[in-house]
């Protein structure tokens, strides 16, 4: 298997950072996948661990690394599809909230 | 734009409410109960007035915390298609149970420095210090003695030395325990390095699984306890009973990402508590914080306002889930014996209240939850004969009053 390639680091990271903001989707119908707190925690934790294994050299390590970012893109997916199911009223916050990028 | 019209009215007129007991009636609008069974696309029809109720914020994490999604996708697994018991040794169902439960113990026993031998699943913290207290009593020598102390406390936060207590108690053949409920995966520990004999961990303090726990027992040198619940012999005889598998698999997940979240969870938790407290320190005059500054856990923070009583804030502050003292003793009246303990006076120990932070805990609601505080703070001081005799300049330690 070839080794990992940026570009290939790159599409994990937005495809990653996509599902999360799944949590954040905007619904009429008062109900939210998740709590608001989990669903920001996710954007905020992807981003910050991509930003701190970004000089990672070690081949092994950054395949390591990808493995175990490509299992936690399909946990997200089953539990912001989980936490659909399982809606409930927003929080008093979440309205008062801006809409973030 | 009508949308969020409605939504401000409807949060103004939750706020406008006297309180948050869902059947009082206030100012003709009834609060609808939260229906708590899933909602699919269909609202339900039981509640016509379909006011939105909305939910407060969550900041009361020393009582219980929230399951990490890791967690829940670790357990589903064994609640869906491996529900074999772990104890069954003729099967597959069986096997691939086992092998979850030693993963488990494995990765609760790696969190705290520990070998997976000494850990055994328990139902929880309670039932860990249960096992470990009544070891003094299965004691023989009359000298034998067991110390025993919380790691971390659950209403002021303190940070107990450890490792120095640790340390006496081995020099002095006396057994430790601690009851790590509130540190363990929230700071550093190690069983060998602090020489502690048993430990007991609570799965629901962080963010996994309600009704497990663990408790670990050292083997070298040998700590022996005596068994609470008898019956298979299951947990080397020590705590008989099936090993719920789903639930000790959802403790394992927790420690693992425990391991791995500690220090980022540490500093981001460390910065949103410096927010909070300056942010309403630099508002609000005559606030305390309880506990010793230095040897802190900073996710729990307890401060007494001055000339303010507690339960009244916390009712006034409904829209942010909170509690003064601990959840176990929030039934009675008393003071907390902890804040009793630290010579807090009695009249700050009223007005205590707990802020937990955790690893979902946002900056928005720390702002929002800073806010609401000053803001009820300032609003009961206005109403408090206390405050005004005070702002008056009048000392009242030196009044007298009189007795009936």
């Amino acid at each position: 298997m070839a080794a990992t390639s940026r570009a290939q680091v790159l599409d994990l990271y937005r495809a990653m950072l996509r599902e999360s903001k799944h949590f954040n989707a905007y619904n009429y119908s008062s109900s939210f996948p998740w709590p608001c707190s989990q669903r920001m925690y996710a954007v905020r934790r992807i981003r910050d661990a991509f930003r701190e294994n970004k000089n990672v050299k070690d081949p092994v390590e950054i395949q390591n690394l990808v493995n175990k970012a490509k299992r936690d893109l399909e946990i997200i997916r089953r539990q912001v599809h989980i936490g659909q199911l399982y809606s409930t009223d927003k929080l008093v916050i979440e309205n008062q909230e801006k809409p973030r990028t | 734009m009508l949308l969020r019209a409605a939504w401000r009215r409807a949060v103004s007129a939750v706020t406008a409410a006297a309180g948050s007991r869902p059947a009082t009636p206030s100012r003709g609008l009834r609060l609808r109960v939260v229906d708590h069974a899933p909602q699919s696309a269909v609202h339900s029809d039981a509640a016509p007035e379909a006011e939105p109720v909305l939910r407060p914020l969550y900041m009361d994490v020393q009582a219980t915390t929230p399951l990490d999604p890791r967690v829940l996708d670790a357990m589903l697994p064994y609640l869906i298609n491996f529900y074999g018991n772990a104890h069954s040794r003729t099967h597959a169902y069986g096997w691939e149970s086992e092998a979850a439960m030693e993963r488990a113990r494995q990765q609760v026993a790696s969190l705290i420095g520990a070998d997976p031998r000494e850990i055994i699943f328990t139902s929880g913290a309670t039932e860990s210090n249960n096992i470990a207290i009544k070891e003094l009593e299965a004691a023989i020598q009359p000298d034998t003695s067991l110390v025993s102390v919380m790691t971390v406390n659950n209403e002021i936060g303190v940070k107990q030395p450890i490792a120095e207590i640790g340390r006496i108690c081995s020099s002095r053949k006396v057994y430790f325990h601690t009851d790590a409920a509130q540190a363990v995966g929230k700071i550093p520990l190690d069983v060998n390095d602090m020489k502690i004999d048993l430990m007991s961990i609570s799965g629901h303090k962080i963010y996994g699984p309600k009704g497990v726990g663990a408790i670990y027992i050292r083997r070298r040198p040998r700590v022996r306890v005596e068994a609470l619940q008898s019956g298979g012999g299951q947990e080397r005889g020590m705590r008989s009973g099936t090993v719920p598998t789903p639930l000790v698999v959802g403790l394992g997940a927790a420690c693992e990402v425990a391991q791995q979240e500690m220090e980022y969870d540490h500093e981001r938790i460390s910065k949103l508590a410096e927010r909070l407290i300056e942010k309403i320190t630099k508002s609000l005059p005559d606030v305390v914080m309880n506990g010793d500054p230095k040897h802190h856990y900073p996710g729990c923070i307890n401060l007494s306002f001055a000339y303010v009583e507690g339960e009244s804030l916390l009712m006034a502050l409904k829209d942010v889930a909170l509690s003064s003292g601990s959840a176990c003793t929030s039934a009675s009246l008393e003071p907390s014996y902890v804040l009793r303990a630290i010579g807090t006076d009695e009249d700050l120990a009223h007005s205590s209240i707990r802020f937990g932070i955790g690893r979902f805990t946002t900056e928005e609601e720390v702002d929002y939850t800073a806010e609401k505080c000053i803001q009820h703070v300032k609003r009961l001081r206005e109403m408090s004969p206390l405050w005004e005799m005070v702002q008056d300049g009048i000392d009242l330690k030196s009044i007298k009053w009189t007795q009936h």
